[in-house]
């Protein structure tokens, strides 16, 4: 199934060369969780991330379903 | 004493007339400085039911114990005033060089009372204060006016003045220092225009004493350090400045987006902070010893919207760009310029906008009273509008206003997206909840600065909390107000305090905090103490909100946060359950239902006289 990546702020480059502008679209298989896909692209799961699934804020054993977009960046101080 | 100078200078402008005065250690203690020491000076020696814009308001620049100390970030200052856009009271927060300058001249506060019969200046260089001749300067915009208040005073001197906007009495007028950086909510720049106070020139070579240097010197060494890691590792905030935010809040669904009509704006990627670094940065800005530099210095080339200056920040790309429903980058920064030049807050001016143009398309002000037409996408009717407004020039004079008056005037307030009149910032409250809490409570109306949940909300910072649910954020929304005010009254960034000088463990309780203050005034506080002393702080502004004749019905949000679902996005069918979290915060706060703190309550924090 295909989900979408959305890398936001400094964590832009976790996903080039492939993902201009911080976004991708990859497949993953059915049952993975918001933590394994982001483990493959060298996000960081601890505090120092906001993860988000469709914009909501889930557990990183969250089982993705199809076309999901998770969202992430640095937590710092913000507007 | 040590971090305060203890010292006070007192301008009577009606009288022409400057005095001084020491500073009670146990007082400076116990109000901390900057925004504790201005509240307590205001509280006790002006009639809160004043007209705003009358002599009998005070005006009052606030530096704190850590302004111009090796603090890192302790380079802030707070205006504090009784403001005209919403009748309570005003604290509008600025970094910049002018805070530490002007506590280098050996004051803590400057306290301004009066009006001069002509446009003046305030010049002070240490010992040296005059008040200055400033009719020549009436009618200049803000960096023509620095220009030369530099020239006549000293070129490495800094300025705090107004822009057209402050003389003309807008409401939503800015004091702008350094050029470009902004005391702006609530209209502090109109008070200053009312007093007849052009501008505040600063120079100076005290430095205020330190109880124990090496400590301090180590301690902030630390800290720096830890945020150089944070700098190299790829911090959004220097990389970016907080431009990087609007991707942030649109992916939440709370990007305020054509007057909060939704939350998710389809031009986002026009408006953020990887186009504005490939397109308009030139460098990023520190304030002076800043480690972090989230300020931008841009430049626009485009031929229509030319121009060199500082921003935009989120909250401008917020009110002025999605608000409005501009995704043009380069209009949007061109409108910033003009803000600063005319000395206006980005977020009311652009949210006043955002409320006319919503009403101009729902037929409710008519396109002749206006004079042109105004629908939300139209950059340029929005850089006219803004111009009108800081001259209040024909419908400038309904916009100077405000979005509450103007809305009210034509029938609808409910069209204004304010709090106690303040315009809201940059994060819809429907889809964080904490925030609509803060806004309904700020002692100052919706402002984000008064407590800052969204750092938890949405940035997880101290750590990422649920921003949909309104569990737990009554207590915490209490606590941060309290915390809020520790930081504002020490002199410090908001910034640099939630992330590195709390205790993510136990949310916000100010470990850190506690220490420097300890090394820099020697005044021995506990954390208990000092928490306490911001809920002091705090409780004392409400006391100033109740005698200004304010209670419960005024700790409340638009019509449209409260019964508008959130159309889509991720916050989709999400409204503020406003009065669920309002009587546990009451409760928690020690205020009876009514939302005014009990007698039992002020005893306890030492405010039985109020």
């Amino acid at each position: 199934m295909k989900i979408t990546l959305k890398m936001l702020g400094t964590y832009r480059e976790h996903l080039l060369p492939k993902g201009e502008k911080g976004i991708l679209e990859v497949d993953v298989a059915s049952g993975t969780t918001v933590g394994e896909v982001l483990e493959q692209f060298d996000i960081p799961l601890e505090h120092q991330s906001v993860i988000l699934v469709n914009g909501r804020t889930l557990e990183l054993d969250h089982v993705l379903n199809d076309n999901d977009v998770i969202a992430a960046f640095p937590a710092m101080a913000g507007g | 004493m040590n971090g305060w100078h203890g010292k006070i200078l007192k301008v009577d402008l009606e009288r022409s007339t400057i005095t001084t005065e020491t500073l009670d250690p146990k007082m400076a203690k116990d109000f901390i400085g900057g925004r504790g020491w201005a509240i307590k000076y205001l509280y006790e020696n002006m009639d809160p039911t004043a007209d705003a814009l009358s002599p009998e308001n005070m005006l009052i620049f606030a530096t704190g114990p850590l302004t111009s100390t090796p603090a890192p970030t302790g380079n802030r200052y707070m205006v504090v005033t009784k403001s005209p856009l919403t009748g309570a009271v005003s604290n509008s927060n600025s970094g910049g060089e002018f805070p530490t300058w002007m506590k280098r001249t050996g004051f803590d506060l400057f306290i301004f009372t009066g009006k001069a019969p002509r446009p003046v200046y305030l010049w002070v260089n240490e010992e040296e204060i005059e008040i200055r001749d400033a009719e020549h300067l009436w009618g200049k915009d803000v960096h023509t006016s620095t220009d030369i208040l530099l020239e006549e005073t000293e070129p490495k001197a800094k300025v705090a003045c107004i822009g057209p906007a402050g003389e003309n009495l807008a409401l939503m007028a800015a004091i702008m220092n350094d050029k470009h950086r902004a005391a702006a909510r609530s209209g502090v720049g109109a008070v200053m225009g009312s007093k007849n106070l052009k501008g505040v020139v600063v120079q100076g070579k005290k430095k205020p004493s330190l109880f124990d240097k090496e400590g301090m010197r180590a301690f902030s060494r630390e800290i720096t350090k830890e945020v150089a890691s944070d700098v190299k590792a790829g911090s959004s905030l220097h990389e970016y400045g907080t431009a990087y935010v609007p991707q942030v809040t649109n992916e939440l669904g709370i990007l305020p987006t054509r007057n909060f009509q939704s939350g998710q704006f389809e031009g986002v990627d026009g408006i953020d902070g990887p186009t504005l670094k490939e397109k308009y940065l030139i460098r990023p800005k520190a304030c002076y010893r800043c480690p972090i530099a989230c300020g931008r210095l841009t430049k626009v080339d485009d031929a229509k919207y030319k121009g060199e200056g500082e921003g935009p920040e989120y909250e401008t790309l917020s009110a002025i760009g999605s608000a409005c429903g501009i995704d043009n980058l380069a209009a949007v920064t061109k409108a910033n310029y003009v803000c600063n030049e005319m000395g206006l807050d980005t977020i009311t001016a652009g949210m006043t906008v955002a409320t006319a143009m919503e009403m101009y398309e729902e037929g409710l002000i008519p396109e002749e009273d206006i004079g042109y037409p105004l629908s939300f996408g139209d950059p340029d009717a929005l850089i006219e509008s803004l111009k009108i407004m800081a001259h209040r020039e024909g419908f400038g004079h309904i916009l100077a206003e405000g979005s509450y008056r103007m809305a009210a005037k034509y029938g609808h307030p409910e069209f204004s997206i304010s709090a106690k009149k303040l315009e809201f910032p940059g994060y819809d409250p429907r889809g964080a909840k904490g925030m609509g809490l803060l806004y309904a409570t700020s002692n100052i109306g919706a402002s984000h600065m008064a407590g800052d949940l969204a750092y938890a909300e949405v940035f997880g910072v101290p750590k990422k909390i649920d921003p949909l649910t309104i569990k737990n954020k009554a207590k915490l929304i209490k606590h941060w107000e309290d915390a809020f005010a520790i930081i504002d009254a020490a002199g410090l960034c908001v910034f640099l305090s939630v992330r590195y000088m709390f205790n993510p463990e136990i949310m916000i309780a100010p470990d850190n905090l506690t220490q420097i203050m300890n090394f820099t005034t020697g005044a021995d506080y506990s954390m208990e103490s000092l928490l306490e002393a911001g809920e002091r702080i705090y409780n004392l502004e409400r006391m100033f909100l109740v005698r200004a004749g304010f209670n419960k019905t005024d700790d409340t949000l638009p019509p449209r946060m409260l019964e508008e679902p959130m159309p889509t996005g991720p916050a989709q069918g999400e409204v503020v359950e406003l009065e669920d979290m309002l009587s546990e915060f009451y409760k928690l706060r020690g205020w009876d239902e009514n939302g005014i703190p009990t007698p039992e309550k002020l005893n306890a924090l030492g405010l039985s006289e109020a």
